[in-house]
């Protein structure tokens, strides 16, 4: 398969070579030093897909949708595929709205049909909670959303819940996101610029003490029940000072080429549906960039709104693919399912192309995949709605802690909670259950 | 093909989910009756303790207040959750990582706006006064705007602090900077309190009422006026008065043009994306042109038409720029201007329901949608739920068909028994607007075929048939139900919450006023204001 030649990977994998020939030993201290647990990337897909095209062999072979990622004999060996997970519980809207804000926070939506929202907090958000982290970010919700069709219901723009209604919203300017991580560029500072930098770490903190001070003035003031919002504000101002911290003076050991990353110099409207396949290339560079530099541990990233309707004019499909493909995705029409065909192919290329970015880089002893757990689910399980057999492939082995992989797991019918349950204990997090499964366990087969 | 089809057993029975979600049963009157006897109205509780963040719309007025020109804005800024259609939910607003990511990026923009050598001219210090109390004096100019309130003593040391470490090794200027900097950052700047206080207990504090009112009415913080009548607050007369005083202002216009926009789900209408092939070019200048015409015609319901309901569904006229000449067609009366008020052909249109903008904004890009369009209805004017599709029921909607109407090709939802259970409280309402396309075109004819416009509603308090968007307004403003569940949409927006019961006593009686009044929004909104339940605070354990 022809490997992404986006200007952004280039500049990756140039700047990688010399770190990773020159500096071995730096590198593997700093994979060390960064990679106690491993990260996580959640993905999530829309609209299903066609059941009798996805699932592959026991030693996934012969799926037509995961070729571009099965076919990488490298990628097969670093891949699970995952089958039976079934969401029954139904929850306001429909089966998108079920599984988009349900997939990884284990609860059923509320509110009305036409305006239904999650109702509890997402695995990212209690990993966050959980777990210490020296990344400056620990979490990061950003994704390709840009859509010639606004989302029908309000909620399906995030996946990432702090809890009921509480919606973490999901960043899609890929330039706000390289100025707010890496300009100016982290990297070790020059003495002319530590005095400078030295005087803005002291106005920052001046600043953020004064935030904190009123946050720690206001909180007695409130009821019990309104104080997690300034609890959540006071992790967030905790972040943010180590975020400006490491931008002004950088922890040692990071790879060089994490300082001289720069924002993309073309410009794309990151709403225009047609620049969807360039955006998607970038964000996964940007991802892939800020998990191996170490400055976020959890990504959650939606590849498109929930119930999306791309019309796929790249892959030269211009039609609704919601509507008059996907929900129409029931065999009878040949048309129909190559059309489909190509559209999950598409997603499969995607998910492939970040395996390959973050296997491009080494770290230790193997790669930043080998360090790193892809989830890549989708709300539903096909297109009409059916909640049985929901996709989910996992590509990376999360630092060690699946020891078999490139196989797939078909324990038969299992609650689709256990897949968060295991996410959650495979990132050092104990837990028997998730959202309104508290008991239900991890999955069966998942080793 | 069915378009639903029950892949279950199970589900082979009717869907009853649906016939849940049928609220109002009362006769069909000719107009609303202002009172329904013996109505049995729930109790609701009084309004509790609540911190509220600021939403990005009520920081882009307050903005508004500091800076006249290059003011900085949230436009740049993560979508928050619009619970409702409203940007305002005190439940779903938080700080995340990335808002204060946002937050700080605002900060520094309106602290570098602000001390500009332009702006520091306005309000320079005596030359007597030292660098530190002279920044002070400026944070306690914009300390009303800002907070709501003056500083107290502990922030006044505090911002000298951090002015001291801002200029520290560089100027004033740097220094009122980042003194600027933690202003706008502080929770006080971007949160409201609604604690209630111990010099009033079981009521908020007068400064809150004061805030409460200013945010509800103008979306920022008290003008001056209304901050040196903070103490009379407590008397509902006073309350009445002011809020009918901020209404009149631009502020208090923009306010409920942005209610009435938020509502009806038109506050994206300038972002459409539109495909209707070589046929018409749905340039952004036409789309920007549809959204400056809601805007026209609401400022023109609110300043010359008493801000009354019945013309917001009922005016025979509308504000086209040029750019609509070719949505438009046909349908004006007369050559128009530039967004003044022009007639329409009243057999094609009346009301915001036949606005271009209405109509696209309730459409998908390429193909009109009765289920949305009856959905929206439904859902947004008449507060009604709509159970969600049984699971197990597989979802395929009727595919394009070029020999068939839109009205033709969703008949198999009341054919099928799988879908009809629901479908039913929606498509027939669509199909009322079939006279408009994706953009809003009057027509008369799809794919050849004549069309039929002929909408029905169906568990309401105004069963029966209509014709278009204009005879569903006048079914609309017949009907008690719409008109609670406008008032009850003006309370969730007012206080921020989407737990409003459509059933409570309160929206009950608000309701009765609002009918009485002639449909007035301005008179709705100074009566919720002049109720006791709106000092009510309190805190809850």
């Amino acid at each position: 398969m022809k490997r992404s030649t986006s200007i952004s990977r280039r500049r990756l994998i140039s700047s990688i070579a010399p770190v990773a020939t020159l500096f071995p030993y730096l590198s593997r201290a700093f994979a060390e030093e960064i990679a106690p647990t491993p990260r996580l990337i959640l993905l999530m897909q829309s609209n299903g897909t066609t059941q009798a095209n996805f699932w592959p062999t026991p030693v996934l072979t012969d799926s037509k949708v995961l070729a571009p990622l099965l076919d990488d004999a490298n990628l097969r060996r670093k891949t699970t595929v995952i089958k039976g997970l079934f969401n029954e519980e139904g929850g306001a809207g429909n089966g998108h709205d079920f599984g988009f804000a349900g997939l990884w926070s284990g609860y059923k939506t509320v509110g009305p049909f036409h305006d239904p929202w999650g109702n509890g907090p997402s695995i990212d958000q209690l990993l966050k909670q959980k777990l210490s982290f020296h990344e400056p970010n620990p979490t990061l919700n950003c994704g390709v959303l840009a859509s010639s069709t606004a989302p029908f219901k309000n909620h399906r723009t995030s996946f990432s819940y702090l809890g009921p209604h509480r919606q973490v919203p999901t960043e899609t300017n890929i330039y706000k996101l390289y100025t707010t991580y890496f300009s100016p560029p982290i990297g070790e500072a020059d003495s002319n610029r530590a005095t400078s930098a030295e005087l803005r770490i002291r106005q920052n903190r001046s600043v953020l003490d004064y935030v904190r001070e009123d946050l720690r003035q206001l909180k007695p003031r409130l009821p019990v029940s309104e104080r997690p919002k300034l609890e959540f504000h006071e992790t967030a101002v905790r972040d943010l000072e180590k975020r400006l911290s490491e931008t002004l003076a950088p922890r040692s050991g990071r790879p060089d080429w994490c300082g001289r990353i720069v924002t993309p110099k073309q410009r794309l409207d990151v709403t225009l549906e047609e620049n969807v396949p360039l955006l998607m290339q970038w964000m996964f560079d940007f991802v892939a960039q800020v998990i191996s530099c170490g400055l976020v541990r959890i990504v959650t990233f939606p590849m498109g709104n929930c119930g999306e309707k791309w019309y796929f004019s790249w892959l030269g499909i211009n039609q609704n693919s919601h509507d008059t493909l996907a929900h129409a995705d029931n065999g009878d029409n040949a048309d129909v399912t190559a059309k489909l065909l190509k559209i999950n192919v598409w997603y499969a290329q995607q998910v492939a192309a970040l395996a390959r970015k973050l296997d491009g880089i080494p770290e230790g002893n193997g790669t930043s995949l080998d360090n790193t757990l892809i989830v890549w689910g989708n709300e539903i399980a096909t297109g009409p709605h059916t909640m049985e057999d929901i996709p989910v492939v996992l590509v990376g082995n999360g630092a060690g802690r699946i020891r078999n992989t490139g196989r797939l797991i078909n324990e038969g019918r299992q609650p689709y909670q256990r897949l968060g349950t295991s996410v959650l204990r495979l990132m050092g997090v104990p837990a028997d259950g998730l959202g309104e499964s508290p008991n239900c366990g991890p999955l069966v087969g998942l080793d | 093909m069915l378009s639903c089809r029950v892949i279950r057993v199970v589900l082979l029975f009717p869907l009853v989910g649906c016939a849940d979600s049928h609220p109002e049963t009362t006769p069909n009157p000719t107009a609303p009756a202002a009172v329904t006897p013996g109505y049995p109205c729930r109790e609701e509780k009084a309004p509790f303790a609540r911190l509220r963040r600021l939403s990005d719309s009520e920081i882009d007025r307050v903005m508004g207040t500091l800076l006249a020109k290059d003011t900085p804005s949230t436009a740049m800024f993560t979508r928050d959750a619009r619970v409702g259609g409203f940007d305002n939910n005190a439940n779903a607003l938080f700080v995340s990582d990335s808002k204060l990511e946002d937050y700080l990026t605002l900060a520094r923009q309106a602290a570098e706006a602000l001390t500009t050598p332009a702006q520091l001219a306005l309000s320079p210090c005596p030359p007597d006064i030292q660098p530190g109390p002279c920044a002070i004096r400026f944070a306690e100019a914009l300390s009303p705007r800002v907070f709501g309130r003056s500083l107290t003593d502990d922030e006044r040391q505090r911002l000298q602090d951090v002015f001291q470490t801002g200029a520290e090794s560089s100027t004033f200027r740097a220094g009122l900077a980042t003194m600027l900097q933690a202003m706008f950052l502080s929770p006080h700047f971007l949160y409201r309190t609604e604690l209630g206080s111990d010099d009033h207990p079981g009521l908020f504090s007068a400064t809150e009422i004061a805030s409460r009112l200013s945010f509800m009415l103008t979306g920022q913080r008290p003008d001056a006026e209304l901050s040196a009548r903070a103490s009379g607050l407590f008397d509902p007369a006073v309350r009445q008065a002011e809020a009918l005083r901020l209404l009149r202002t631009e502020a208090g216009k923009t306010q409920l043009r942005f209610f009435v926009r938020s509502w009806l789900r038109l506050t994206n209408v300038a972002m459409l994306s539109k495909e209707l092939g070589q046929h018409f070019a749905f340039t952004p200048e036409v789309r920007q042109a549809m959204s400056r015409e809601i805007d026209a015609f609401l400022d023109h319901v609110i300043t010359h038409k008493e801000s009354r309901l019945d013309e917001i569904f009922l005016a025979d006229y509308g504000f086209p720029g040029p750019e609509l000449a070719e949505t438009y067609g046909d349908d004006l009366i007369k050559p128009f201007g530039v967004f003044e008020q022009t007639p329409f052909d009243p057999v094609r249109r009346r009301g915001i329901l036949s606005y271009p903008g209405f109509l696209a904004a309730h459409a998908p890009i390429d193909l009109t949608s009765p289920v949305l369009r009856g959905l929206f209805v439904r859902a947004d004017l008449f507060c009604q739920d709509i159970s969600a599709p049984p699971l197990g029921v597989e979802i395929i909607p009727p595919p394009p068909d070029p020999k068939q109407t839109t009205r033709q090709r969703f008949a198999i939802h009341a054919e099928s028994p799988g879908c009809a259970g629901c479908h039913r409280y929606m498509d027939p309402i669509g199909f009322g607007f079939e006279n408009f396309d994706a953009v809003g075109r009057y027509r008369t004819e799809e794919n050849g075929l004549p069309i039929d416009a002929t909408g029905e509603l169906i568990e309401t308090d105004v069963d029966g048939t209509f014709v278009g968007p204009g005879g569903l307004g006048q079914k609309l403003m017949q009907s008690r139900a719409f008109a609670r569940c406008f008032v009850t949409q003006y309370v969730r927006f007012a206080e921020g919450t989407a737990e409003v019961a459509v059933d409570s006593c309160r929206i009950e009686h608000l309701t009765n006023g609002f009918i009485e009044n002639g449909f007035r929004i301005d008179t709705l909104a100074a009566a919720y204001a002049s109720k006791d339940a709106f000092t009510h605070g309190g805190a809850v354990p």
